[in-house]
């Protein structure tokens, strides 16, 4: 009888047991759910996207690589135009500008921050970068529309807006981000390299230029990445300044458009289920694979570690 | 050029990049609060949006006619 009890209670859950198990259960239960919403999203976008080239039969590479975009109109061939070629250059020239023009002046402020001024450097720059982030992205559309667009007008002539603008306005968007993983980059760099470095005699440049920064060159590229991720899905900054005009920019200063900005300026325009409707859903799809792509890069080099 | 003369170069333009960093933020803040602030009373904050014929004319001629919806035309 006795036995029997003590049996019962050994093989009773202790309290500890279950609420343990119930954490798991709730844990894995957000994890499906966040899966599960990725799938949806991806399927929705996929679906949608995909039905330009099934259901209203276009062809994949006419879409890529065709220059005129008027969905709504029938063409000369009797077919509507969608080529989303100025709309995919317009992406990769804004973005791959804008990190160009971010990455020194980002490996800059890190460097000051890190090597040259590492006690105060880090206290003045450190908060102008996280207001830099915090400030909303209508906000530096504004300004770009206002400020920037006016003054390149006044220098290069034209109107102002196109890719020079979008670049200058992205240039601000993503520095805080590169700037900041180039940080974290440089700190993550073991401090005898550096002791070694001036053991040897080297001046702080040399450290720097030679060990530091070829050390820190994974996580400053995936920076820059991360950045130029960014700076592809940023929508309403870069439709404000550059011109939505859905040709193939000839200048950087010719009106241009981009992936994204077509897609905020279209979608409400559209019928769902119509080719309009689904050939905007095929840009979704270019940027949702772009930002994938951007992903596995960032993965690849990350899986490559640091110097060896 | 010494590796000295180089070192000093370096420094200098990476405080450049820094100054010009802060004077960047420094002008996107002085230029929204020396072009905003004048216009934030108490009447702007609190009184219901009014719109002018011409506004609403422009807010639905622009590139996103579904705006026009937030606008009492």
């Amino acid at each position: 009888m006795q036995e029997d009890q003590i049996r019962a209670a050994m093989l009773r859950k202790s309290r500890a047991a279950k609420i343990e198990q119930r954490g798991r259960a709730i844990s894995f239960a957000c994890i499906a759910l966040i899966v599960l919403v990725v799938i949806a999203i991806f399927y929705f976008v996929a679906s949608k996207g995909l039905a330009t080239f099934y259901h209203n039969g276009v062809n994949v590479w006419e879409f890529l690589s065709k220059k005129s975009w008027s969905p709504s109109t029938i063409g000369p061939h009797g077919k509507p135009e969608v080529g989303a070629l100025p709309m995919i250059v317009g992406s990769f020239s804004v973005t791959f500008l804008a990190a160009v023009v971010a990455t020194p002046f980002a490996i800059g402020a890190a460097l000051f921050m890190t090597e040259i001024a590492s006690n105060w450097g880090a206290k003045i720059l450190q908060p102008v970068i996280d207001l830099l982030v915090g400030i909303p992205s209508v906000v530096y559309g504004f300004i770009g529309l206002s400020v920037v667009v006016p003054a390149i007008r006044n220098v290069f002539g034209g109107t102002g807006f196109g890719i020079l603008a979008g670049t200058f306005v992205l240039f601000v968007m993503i520095l805080p981000t590169v700037t900041s993983m180039t940080v974290d980059a440089i700190h993550a760099v073991p401090s005898y390299y550096r002791s070694a470095s001036a053991a040897l005699g080297a001046t702080r440049w040399q450290t720097t230029s030679r060990v530091v920064l070829r050390a820190a060159v994974p996580g400053i590229l995936t920076g820059i990445v991360f950045g130029m991720a960014r700076a592809f899905g940023e929508a309403l900054a870069v439709q404000m300044v550059i011109g939505n005009a859905a040709m193939l920019p000839k200048n950087l200063i010719s009106p241009a458009s981009t992936l994204t900005s077509v897609l905020t300026s279209g979608i409400g325009n559209t019928v769902m289920g119509s080719l309009e409707n689904n050939a905007l859903w095929s840009l979704a799809l270019v940027l949702l694979l772009m930002s994938l792509v951007f992903n596995l890069v960032i993965r690849w080099i990350g899986g490559r570690g640091a110097l060896k | 050029m010494n590796a000295k003369r180089v070192d000093k170069i370096a420094t200098v333009v990476i405080d450049i990049i820094a100054g010009i960093i802060v004077l960047i933020l420094a002008s996107l803040l002085g230029y929204i609060l020396v072009r905003g602030l004048p216009h934030v009373s108490w009447h702007f904050l609190t009184s219901p949006a009014k719109a002018s014929r011409r506004v609403v004319a422009l807010a639905c001629s622009s590139s996103t006619p579904f705006t026009c919806c937030y606008w009492r035309c």
